[in-house]
């Protein structure tokens, strides 16, 4: 250990004020993840078949809490809807597959469009309520929506026991089995947890997040609070659609059971274990759940209460998360090599 | 001068108590006005009402002869910014992102100005950082990429005067900015209301450091008992014994 002394204050004042400007952080994590999908599909996935299965129910879950991470952990607004949103990109692949004649990968924008618009009605009819009225429509709308899907979903949902006999995805001349399935997935996550960590950092972002900590600070600089809100919800409902139709499409066949409510509380936890701190501790979260599923059958049977107990240990051991543990590391690291650097 | 804002006959209620009297106060074309009055008198209420953060109980606000009404973030487009006597901005963004929010009155504008922001984030960053941070600069704000929940009281008002002036408002209104800031601050704020009344915008000042007020207003107006107690030139209004009586009397 090295007893290292703090740079009087006289120090800091010669160095001449320099406007550095505002990093890009959003780059190296997008690389980072980049290797690490990339090492994970070839390395891992494609060694054995039920690793694709393991790594889709990543990409499930991973859409999920990327899904959760705007409204929620930017914007501050508890969606519990989650698993209809889900179950609307599902559906929809399911639905289009077995009784239109409309191209499945139309299933994409229109399962985004039916949850984005689910989450529209919610969030205007709780706009002038707290946010606690929001969690309880959600949780309400979301407990509805699998009650409706698994009963009789108007003659369309196939009830408890669902719908199979869904064909494999076609595009441009690529038949979408479950390797590529499996890879379009994880592009997809990249793609997202990239976007979505830049959007942290801009503008619409920053608005969502100002107007977290005060209304009237966003209102006066001139953010429109109400439809902002609404977009975060929209596009939260989106990206977890999203995770619905990779599941369907890799599964063929979806079953009501799925898409219980019991999967929102699930994936909450994943962005509070990864670090909520950027996109990014979604996916990590969502890894790690899939990593402890397989070291136990974890979802079934005391699965969940052992899943929350680990989980409440990580976030009172480490309240930035699996993420905020690296960051703090990092920085230590760097602080010491610019004390090592002016010595 | 022609007036870049006027409150007419402007009331308040809060319940059974009378905040506001009856208001009548213009800003001109380039023109600073200092808002004095006691603790309570009503003034960071009048600014509540003016950038429609408190709806009045009586009375109209005109931004060039146009009444203004709806909520915040529409006055805010339409011109009008603030500072808020206990700061409110996100103690987990930047300085520089605070200040930058500002940028949403003018970005912001339309809904179809919010998606083309929203679909750009991803891609580009379009921000005007470099005009954001010559903004700080002028200011007296440095060391931006420090968190807003680590820095001084004085510093958080520094960033709320930046996030006001990044807006590039026609009238902005202080309330209380000083407390906390130190003189590099005070000189640098004042430097930019200098600025932006050289440029035709109005300014409205609210401060309890009736020196500094002093220095720059081209008018004062005091507040007492929910009404206009005296206005004019600064001079005058400080050697007037009602003044005296109403203001330093009580303070
Ligand atoms: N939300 C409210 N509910 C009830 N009364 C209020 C409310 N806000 C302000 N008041 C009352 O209105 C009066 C004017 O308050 P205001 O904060 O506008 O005064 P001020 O001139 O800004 O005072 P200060 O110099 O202390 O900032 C005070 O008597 C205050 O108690
Ligand atoms: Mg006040």
């Amino acid at each position: 250990m090295t007893i290292t002394v703090t740079p009087a204050r006289t120090d800091r004042m010669e160095v001449p004020p320099r406007s550095r400007g505002r990093r890009d952080t959003t780059l190296l994590p997008a690389v980072f993840f980049l290797v690490a999908f990339v090492a994970l599909y070839f390395g891992w996935a494609l060694a054995e078949s039920y690793h694709l299965d393991i790594a889709m129910t990543f990409t499930m879950f991973s859409l999920l809490a990327l899904g959760m991470y705007t409204p929620l952990f930017l914007g501050g607004q508890i969606d519990l809807a989650y698993n209809a949103y889900l179950a609307a990109g599902a559906y929809a692949v399911a639905i289009i597959a077995n009784r239109t004649d409309i191209p499945l990968v139309l299933a994409i924008p229109i399962g985004a469009a039916v949850a984005a618009t689910m989450a529209l009605v919610l969030g205007l009819v709780t706009s002038h309520l707290t946010g606690f009225h929001l969690a309880l429509v959600t949780l309400l709308a979301g407990t509805a929506a699998y009650r409706w899907i698994s009963s009789t979903g108007a003659g369309l949902t196939g009830g408890a026991s669902g719908i199979g006999g869904i064909p494999r995805l076609d595009l441009l001349g690529i038949e979408f089995g479950r390797e590529q399935l499996v890879a379009a997935g994880l592009i997809a996550v990249w793609l997202v947890a990239f976007a979505l960590s830049r959007f942290r950092r801009s503008l619409p972002g920053l608005a969502v997040r100002l107007n977290r900590a005060s209304t009237p600070a966003a209102e006066v600089s001139g953010i429109p609070t109400t439809s902002i809100r609404l977009v975060s919800l929209a596009m939260g409902a989106a990206i977890g659609s999203l995770g619905g139709v990779f599941v369907a499409l890799m599964n063929q066949f979806i079953l009501a059971d799925s898409y219980a409510p019991e999967i929102v509380f699930l994936a909450l936890f994943l962005p509070l274990l990864g670090g909520i701190s950027t996109p990014w501790g979604a996916v990590i979260g969502a890894g790690l759940l899939c990593f402890l599923n397989e070291a136990s059958a974890f979802i079934e049977g005391p699965g969940p209460l052992v899943f929350g107990g680990a989980s409440l240990a990580i976030l009172i051991l480490l309240p930035g998360g699996l993420i905020g543990v690296v960051a703090l590391g990092w920085s230590a690291a760097r602080s010491r090599m610019r004390k090592e650097d002016k010595l | 001068m022609s007036a870049l804002l006027r409150c007419a006959d402007i009331g308040k209620n809060y319940g059974g108590v009378t905040a506001l009297k009856r208001i009548d106060l213009t800003v001109g074309v380039g023109e600073i006005v200092g808002l004095v009055g006691a603790n309570g008198a009503g003034k960071s209420t009048l600014i509540d009402i003016i950038s429609g953060n408190t709806e009045p109980s009586r009375g109209a606000v005109m931004l060039r002869d146009r009444e203004v009404k709806g909520r915040p973030a529409r006055r805010a487009r339409a011109g009008i910014s603030r500072t808020f006597q206990h700061p409110q901005i996100s103690e987990v963004l930047t300085l520089r992102e605070n200040v930058a929010c500002g940028l949403a009155s003018t970005r912001m504008r339309s809904p179809l100005h919010v998606l083309r922001e929203l679909a750009l984030s991803a891609l580009i960053d379009t921000t005007p950082w470099a005009e954001v941070d010559r903004l700080c600069e002028s200011i007296g704000l440095t060391d931006l990429d420090r968190v807003a929940g680590t820095v001084s009281f004085g510093d958080l008002r520094l960033a709320e005067v930046g996030r006001a002036l990044v807006q590039q408002p026609d009238v902005v209104m202080l309330d209380e900015p000083f407390p906390g800031v130190d003189d590099e601050g005070v000189m640098g704020v004042l430097a930019a209301l200098r600025t932006l009344r050289g440029q035709g915008k109005g300014v409205l000042l609210v401060d309890h450091n009736v020196d500094i007020v002093a220095s720059i207003a081209d008018r004062l107006v005091l507040i007492a008992d929910g009404e206009v107690a005296i206005e004019g030139p600064v001079d005058e209004c400080l050697a007037s014994s009602v003044f005296r009586e109403r203001y330093i009397g009580v303070a």
